[in-house]
């Protein structure tokens, strides 16, 4: 008994102790590439979101479900990271529906464009905080690329343990707990750098999509047919790097194929009002906090005119929520422009 | 599968955890398969040539033991034709180029230990296991199919077919010498790899205090390379009850090339040992029959290690070394009566730093591409003078930082100080200790290796040098 008890002693400090190690090892997110720290987040929120969005950052820093609720009383998330690549957006989806079931998904076609999976370094930080489970590991063999392994992401101190030199004070302040670092999965930017000189469009070798990529969209199709949901599929606004006619034309044909909803709010920039000149911070590529308002505030009209989905405005439990994050994320966007000026 | 990756521990642990789970009678089969799905992780090829192996010298001993008391000349046919075919096999797939890079892992020691067994059934030491299957399992057994230790079938066959209960002695070595391994391998041998790869690879720009550096740190990379894996093994062995012989004994300490060569490597030293030197007639016959069999005996083991006239070289070297210590034996022992050295700690450790530069001048040809790089290495040492290198930042470009430097450092002294428990036979009194004094100190190597240790993504993890063997 004396042995058993001890033998069981051993193994119970053998595990808190490798997990509080690796927990220590593991970067935080906070101060810097806060873009890690997104996966992780959407745990925390209040799952009641008619609508959720679906892409990399050109989603993450296109669509404020603050605004969508300040300006529609929409309440959505936005689940993004950087780089998101579709099969890792499925993957998502599919991890999203074990919590909740949204009324609409609305997915970034942009991601199409990258055919196989091409950075540990974006996997890591899409990965790492997301939550052990079936999904998580079908979703980390979709996205390996060569060198990595399965087990490097179950124990991500097998990757990470070399950053026992890198170790810093905020490796120790964010060992319990961390601090939100978007806003429903929105991640504001608030300087502007205008468009200016674009390069060259250079022509491409072949323009079609992989195989695998489409494999991804016609699973996320499946999906959210399986479980009712409707698919809109968007093109951000950005105007770099560029979006090929020879792709729109595709994602075109297999909305008509599909009979899905298309979006491509760079062809309606001048309805949608932005002005590239300052609606962008860094040249286009992505929104600042100007050009994702505009945006977002398109894109909640069409969800409620073209898809029903509720204002949520006169609900007390949603007016909780919602209306302490929104008044946060003016405060953050009010001090980030000060600081900036 | 490399020994030191987290899927081969994971692969520890479930043999161990369903070995203890299946039936008694039938566990030897159940190795048997682990050791066969094991070894397919390595290919295909190595599985139809460890079967080939397998079954060539099983048959083989079997015939020469049912001709035992019939034909002798019909016997030794048998048994000289189906050692030739096993040894043939090896010699063809590692010293022709028929099998390009594609070398089986382990076929050295795998052969070796089919080639005891039919020796020691000709011989009839062993008598010959009817069973294939439970001979497959004696040469398939999955912690020697990396490196050895060269096990003989009379040290393995009873264990494997009458085994042993769990015990938390057996569990808490076995663990206790597998996270030994780990840190050998991956606190100091793939750290001095960095080093030595980098050095060796352009011997011109490197030359002169750079070969000394080589010569330094390449053995201790070879002895905590090769001895971390053979922990692992014993280590993995032990946790289902099962003993191996060990493979070294403080090699480092010792005071000659000859007792260097009892202290290191010891399964391949004794397999040669007993299967040529004493046929050839040991120490039993004539002084120049003596230093031919040593000759023959030293041959043998450089082709052993690989092909080429390196490893030729090497083995004439050490031959050279223990047939000149042979025949000075009487003048020197005269001598250090004379100088009352014997019990002189100081001459002690000039003995074992001699024995050093010795066996790692020597095992420089390993490293090497050609022996006109390790000897024009060689001479560089006395000829260009860069000896600031040591001391002006230099050593820091050569892939390792400052922290790694008193890593290993750290780790070495470490290793020198459980090697001085073990060569004054203290081990029992470390597992003597009490049961929180032993666990923290194995949560400590286990932690230390976890996070310092060389390994993971951006890491080209080196497989185990003597698995080349």
């Amino acid at each position: 008994m004396k042995k058993l008890l001890r033998f069981i002693t051993t193994i119970a400090l053998l595990i808190l102790s490798f997990l509080a190690l690796q927990r220590l090892l593991m970067p935080k997110y906070m101060n810097n590439t806060q873009e890690g720290a997104m996966t992780a987040e959407y745990y925390y929120s209040v799952k009641n979101h008619d609508v959720i969005f679906f892409g990399d950052c050109q989603v993450y820093e296109t669509y404020s479900p603050c605004i969508l609720w300040d300006h529609y009383g929409i309440s959505s998330y936005v689940r993004g990271n950087s780089q998101q690549e579709i099969w890792q957006s499925y993957y998502l989806l599919e991890e999203t529906l074990t919590y909740e079931k949204p009324m609409a998904v609305v997915v970034s076609v942009f991601s199409l464009s990258r055919p196989s999976p091409s950075s540990e370094a974006y996997n890591r930080l899409m990965l790492d905080g997301m939550k052990l489970s079936g999904t998580k590991l079908d979703c980390i063999k979709a996205s390996m690329t060569e060198g990595e392994s399965l087990i490097d992401y179950i124990f991500p101190i097998l990757r990470f343990h070399d950053r026992w030199s890198e170790l810093t004070s905020e490796d120790f302040d964010y060992f319990f707990s961390k601090e939100n670092v978007t806003y429903g999965g929105y991640m504001p930017f608030v300087g502007i750098k205008p468009v200016e000189n674009l390069p060259a469009l250079k022509p491409l070798a072949d323009y079609s999509f992989s195989d695998y990529s489409m494999e991804y969209l016609d699973k996320i199709r499946l999906l959210c047919e399986e479980n009712g949901i409707t698919l809109i599929l968007v093109k951000d606004a950005s105007v770099y790097p560029y979006w090929h006619d020879e792709w729109e034309q595709q994602v075109v044909d297999y909305c008509a194929l599909y009979n899905l909803s298309y979006y491509n709010l760079a062809n309606c920039a001048e309805e949608i009002g932005i002005d590239y000149s300052l609606d962008t911070y860094d040249a286009g590529m992505h929104m600042n906090t100007d050009g994702a308002e505009k945006c977002s505030d398109y894109i909640g009209r069409i969800l409620i005119e073209e898809f029903n989905i509720p204002d949520h405005r006169d609900d007390q439990n949603f007016v909780n929520v919602w209306n302490s994050i929104t008044i946060e994320y003016y405060d953050k966007i009010a001090e980030m422009k000060n600081n900036l000026e | 599968m490399n020994f030191t990756s987290f899927n081969f521990l994971l692969f520890v642990i479930l043999v161990t955890i369903v070995y203890y789970m299946v039936p008694t009678k039938i566990r030897w089969l159940f190795l048997l398969i682990s050791g066969y799905w094991f070894y397919s992780f390595s290919g295909i090829t190595g599985v139809i040539f460890l079967a080939s192996v397998t079954f060539i010298s099983w048959l083989g001993a079997l015939l020469v033991s049912i001709c035992e008391n019939k034909s002798k000349s019909l016997r030794r046919f048998i048994f000289v034709t189906d050692l030739l075919i096993c040894l043939g096999i090896l010699a063809v797939t590692k010293y022709t180029s028929i099998m390009g890079e594609l070398i089986p892992v382990a076929i050295s020691f795998y052969v070796f230990m089919s080639a005891s067994y039919l020796i020691d059934v000709y011989k009839g030491t062993v008598k010959a296991e009817k069973n294939l299957l439970k001979y497959a399992s004696y040469a398939g057994f999955y912690p020697l199919l990396s490196q050895g230790p060269i096990v003989r079938y009379k040290e393995l066959s009873d264990q494997l077919f009458t085994p042993k209960k769990f015990t938390s002695d057996n569990f808490s070595h076995g663990i206790l010498r597998i996270a030994y391994g780990f840190f050998l391998k991956l606190m100091i041998a793939d750290r001095l790899g960095i080093i030595t790869d980098t050095l060796t690879a352009d011997p011109t720009t490197y030359n002169g205090a750079w070969y000394a550096v080589v010569l330094v740190l390449y053995t201790l990379r070879l002895y905590t390379d090769f001895s971390g894996g053979i922990n692992v093994t014993i280590g993995a062995a032990k946790l289902i009850g099962i003993e191996l012989p060990e493979n070294f004994s403080q090699p480092l300490f010792s005071v000659s090339i000859a007792d260097f060569w009892r202290r290191w490597h010891i399964t391949m030293g004794s397999w040669f040992r007993d299967y040529i030197y004493i046929p050839l007639g040991g120490n039993r016959v004539s002084k120049v029959r003596v230093y031919f069999n040593l000759l023959a005996v030293w041959i043998a083991t450089g082709i052993w290690h690989g092909k080429g006239p390196n490893f030729i070289v090497w083995g004439l070297l050490n031959f050279l070394v223990l047939a000149g210590s042979r025949a000075l034996t009487k003048p020197f022992k005269a001598f250090r009566s004379k100088l009352h050295l014997e019990n002189n700690i100081i001459y002690r450790i000039f003995q074992s730093l001699r024995t050093y530069i010795f066996a790692a001048t020597f095992f420089t040809l390993f490293c090497y591409e050609t022996l006109k790089d390790a000897y024009n290495g060689f001479v560089s040492m006395f000829t260009v003078k860069n000896w600031n290198v040591l001391t002006d930042g230099s050593l820091l470009t050569l892939g390792l930082d400052k922290s790694d430097y008193i890593i290993v450092a750290v780790s070495l002294f470490l290793v020198f100080t459980i090697g001085i428990i073990r060569e004054k036979k203290w081990t029992a009194k470390f597992y003597a200790l009490p049961y929180y004094i032993k666990y923290s100190a194995l949560l400590i190597l286990i932690y230390a290796t976890l996070i310092f240790g060389t390994y993971g993504m951006g890491y080209d993890a080196s497989s185990f040098i003597y698995n080349r063997f």
